[in-house]
């Protein structure tokens, strides 16, 4: 895995001879890191060609790249990389695997003791993007809940039709199901441990 | 429910990818794809020569897909000093234009074209090699003279700014035979120079291709296949003839200097011999011994040799385009080669015979404004194609 693995002096001096246009600097790198960055995107693809294409594209770049600017760290460069590739794809595509999908997966591999961080990074960040709900739809979901108005009722004071009104609600509650059920999930994950 | 997550992740990765996500969508993009990490890898599954197979293939899509890069980013490079030089000529233009009445517009079917013609550059040193063992290598302009070194492969750059590849210790690449074989291909708009393994040396035209043993020492003869245009300094060996085979013929020498055109487009194979003595054995069984400064073109089965100046066929190799009493078709078919364009005829073809001389680094437009001023022929460059007209 990328992630697990740290920029080396030798790394450093490849890059360099890179930069100068040393193709032989570029064998070596790819010989060390080629399976990784298969490897990362066919985890999230699920598709050998898929995750060749990837590949091919993140090494191009390596090799493309304006060398002025310095990689400080390659691993971590080619994870990036590599991860931007992915999503640039998925968007393409239209792929999604759910966020509960996802979580069950990690519950499963909860014998390796980085499932634990991974999956309670994971609620965080997806609970604090739901706290970054857009602001109109934060005031809809505080007066129909806090101020117990009704759709209508909203819909006159925000100057706004009752079809958005309730297609805010609608939205609001929907994530917040999610997130109640990735609480739910995340106590029982903590209760294992 | 699924469906509206599903948009709203789409959402955000459309945000994300154009750069306008906002720091906790970015946090929940990192945070799902780091989600799993945990999945098995591939490639540690694979069989040892799965794996091997997928290591080969990636790299040679990957060169395959850097030689294109390369090919545009030139293409781009040299748009931009074009749009430079035009813009300092509309400086001028302007400034000419205060100080002097415009004369009666005049028919300037190049100059007024400088847009549409940056996109047509020479060719330059561009080549793929495929190793015997499926390995492929781009060979391009290295930047400040770098060495690269593959295995057993060497490539440098000579003083005339040549790239040049020998192969350094043939026993690296085949230790158990020494029946592989190695290719050289220049696209369209690419030469080559090589050493090869016996000390000679050849100089690959454009849009060619040879394949060579990638060691000659345990071959009784020196046999390479060409496909293109190639000219040959053969390093003497009595022992072991040198051959050049083609679709048409082979060519039999033993030390000497020859150009071989065997491009597919040109109705004749043309062998011309500068220094020494070549034989040429044609499919169907004829063979001519040919002396130096003598052409022998194969059309057909129609033999037909000439004294010529042998200049004029390896011009190329100097840099030069030289025409000397030659059709315009001829002209064009190796423009078209060098500058990678498509050439169109509108109209009746010109049948006047053009000659004269310009550097191969020029811009095209200087290949063809000589051509123009004869007032025989006429050029209208669209993008990457000339329309040749009356």
């Amino acid at each position: 895995m990328l992630t697990g693995k740290s920029h080396t002096a030798h790394d450093g001096l490849l890059l360099i001879q890179l930069g100068e246009g040393s193709s032989h600097a570029f064998d070596v790198l790819y010989e060390k890191y080629w399976h990784n960055v298969v490897d990362e995107a066919y985890k999230r693809l699920g598709d050998k060609d898929q995750a060749k294409d990837i590949a091919q594209e993140v090494f191009t770049v390596m090799w493309t790249r304006n060398k002025e600017v310095p990689i400080e760290n390659l691993p971590a460069w080619l994870y990036t990389v590599t991860k931007n590739q992915v999503y640039k794809l998925l968007q393409k595509q239209q792929r999604y695997v759910s966020v509960p999908d996802l979580l069950s997966e990690l519950v499963s591999c909860s014998d390796r003791t980085d499932a634990a961080i991974i999956e309670k990074e994971l609620i965080r960040a997806y609970n604090a993007l739901v706290d970054s709900l857009p602001d109109q739809q934060r005031i809809i979901f505080k007066m129909r809940y806090h101020d117990e108005l009704s759709p209508d009722q909203i819909a006159s004071t925000l100057s706004l039709s009752p079809k958005t009104v309730r297609n805010h609600l609608g939205r609001a509650l929907l994530k917040l199901k999610t997130t109640f059920m990735l609480l739910q999930l995340f106590i029982i994950l903590t209760d294992k441990y | 429910m699924d469906q509206l997550e599903k948009k709203r992740f789409l959402e955000i990765l459309e945000k994300y990818n154009s750069g306008n996500a906002s720091e906790e969508e970015v946090g929940f993009l990192d945070a799902y794809y780091k989600a799993f990490g945990l999945r098995a890898d591939y490639t540690a599954g694979l069989e040892e020569n799965e794996r091997a197979q997928l290591k080969t293939d990636l790299k040679n899509s990957i060169s395959e897909n850097i030689l294109s890069h390369q090919a545009d980013m030139t293409r781009k490079k040299r748009r931009i000093v074009f749009r430079l030089a035009a813009s300092a000529a509309a400086i001028v233009v302007i400034a000419i234009g205060l100080f002097y009445q415009p004369q009666a517009d005049k028919p300037a079917p190049l100059a007024g074209q400088g847009v549409e013609q940056e996109q047509i550059v020479p060719g330059g040193n561009k080549a793929m090699l495929t190793l015997a063992n499926g390995k492929k290598i781009i060979l391009s302009d290295a930047s400040n003279g770098t060495l690269a070194e593959q295995a057993g492969v060497q490539i440098s750059k000579t003083a005339d700014g040549q790239l040049v590849y020998k192969i350094l210790d043939p026993s690296q690449q085949d230790l158990n035979t020494g029946n592989q074989f190695n290719t050289i291909e220049t696209p369209k708009g690419g030469q080559y120079q090589i050493h090869l393994p016996d000390g000679s040396t050849v100089w690959l035209n454009a849009a060619s291709k040879l394949t060579y043993p990638s060691s000659f020492s345990s071959h009784t003869n020196r046999k390479v296949d060409l496909t293109g245009e190639a000219y040959f300094e053969i390093a003497k060996d009595h022992s072991r003839p040198f051959i050049v085979k083609t679709a048409t013929q082979e060519v039999e020498v033993l030390g000497t200097h020859f150009n071989v055109n065997s491009y597919e487009d040109e109705p004749a194979v043309k062998t011309t011999l500068l220094e020494g003595s070549v034989k040429v054995n044609t499919n169907n069984g004829s063979n001519r011994i040919l002396k130096p400064g003598q052409q022998l073109a194969l059309t057909g089965n129609t033999i037909h040799i000439a004294n010529i100046d042998t200049e004029l066929a390896v011009a190329w190799k100097n840099q030069q385009f030289v025409f000397e009493s030659d059709d315009i078709r001829y002209i064009m078919r190796m423009v078209s080669r060098w500058y990678n364009v498509e050439v169109e005829y509108r109209g009746p073809i010109p049948e006047s015979k053009f000659g004269g001389s310009v550097s191969r680094f020029d811009n095209v437009s200087e290949v063809l404004k000589p051509l123009e001023l004869t007032g025989r022929v006429r050029f209208k460059i669209e993008g990457k194609r000339i329309i040749v007209t009356k």
